[in-house]
């Protein structure tokens, strides 16, 4: 009989603890407005990781120059022949890596590039001219530097 | 791991599928070091050639070998990244077809 009045007890203080808290964490919840958003601790770290470099962000944003810009991945192996390319026929260009911007810098950027690509590959390349190419094409690339006098 | 390491166990697997690593060592050895870039980074060997979305759930279908690998090497001879190619292609170095994005473009980051 006296174990059931101790399990009974038991019981009774758990529901109670638990009531309290709960009502002070509806309490907490309240103070930071009707409508909480969960962010998960990874999406929260990411936000706070460096960017890349703010500068060719810019230009990546607002795709003005008087060089062609080369959206890129650091991995790609289409990029680094369209470099090496780019870099034996002695053309000026500037690249932006996508993949050293994170969060909503790289949403942006990759909304750029599907302004002129839309399947969002890459590389894409954009030339002063308004010529755009996508991916690792000699041919074109040869091309479109003689159109605007960029070979060495 | 080393990326020659990840040659030699890539390169059994593809072999049991009936495909080669691509005849060019360099790019092979710069695509691995790329796939453990990738691994370093998010977590999963993410295709080097395509942005991740850091979350693998949303990029499994391009963790290497991708779900187009397959259709890709039917059709062209080697897979998106001209890492992987077909038997007929496997002692040709210079090989490096134009290879279309197959995937959904609204599926990626």
């Amino acid at each position: 009989m006296s174990n059931i009045f101790y399990i009974v007890a038991a019981l009774a203080i758990i529901a109670v603890v638990s009531a309290f808290f709960l009502k002070s964490k509806r309490k907490e919840s309240s103070n930071h407005g009707a409508v909480e958003t969960w962010i998960p601790k990874e999406t929260a770290k990411k936000k706070n990781e460096p960017q890349g470099d703010p500068a060719l962000y810019e230009l990546g944003i607002n795709h003005s120059s008087s060089k062609p810009i080369m959206y890129a991945l650091t991995t790609c192996q289409h990029c680094r022949n369209t470099r090496r390319y780019l870099d034996e026929a002695g053309a000026e260009y500037t690249c932006v890596y996508i993949d050293e911007f994170s969060g909503d810098q790289r949403a942006e950027l990759m909304d750029v590039v599907r302004t002129y690509n839309p399947r969002g590959t890459f590389p894409t390349i954009l030339f002063p001219n308004g010529k755009v190419i996508v991916g690792y094409r000699r041919q074109l690339l040869e091309e479109a530097l003689n159109d605007t006098g960029k070979t060495a | 791991m080393t990326p020659e390491k990840l040659l030699e166990i890539l390169g059994k697997s593809a072999a049991a599928k009936g495909y080669y690593l691509h005849a060019n060592r360099e790019h092979c050895l710069a695509t691995a070091e790329s796939l453990l870039a990738n691994k370093e980074r998010y977590g999963y060997m993410c295709c080097p050639c395509r942005l991740a979305c850091e979350d693998s759930r949303t990029d499994r279908d391009i963790i290497c070998p991708c779900e187009y690998r397959d259709a890709d090497i039917a059709e062209y001879g080697a897979c998106y990244c001209s890492f992987y190619v077909s038997e007929e292609h496997k002692d040709d170095s210079l090989f490096f077809p134009e290879v279309e994005e197959r995937r959904d473009p609204d599926r990626g980051a």
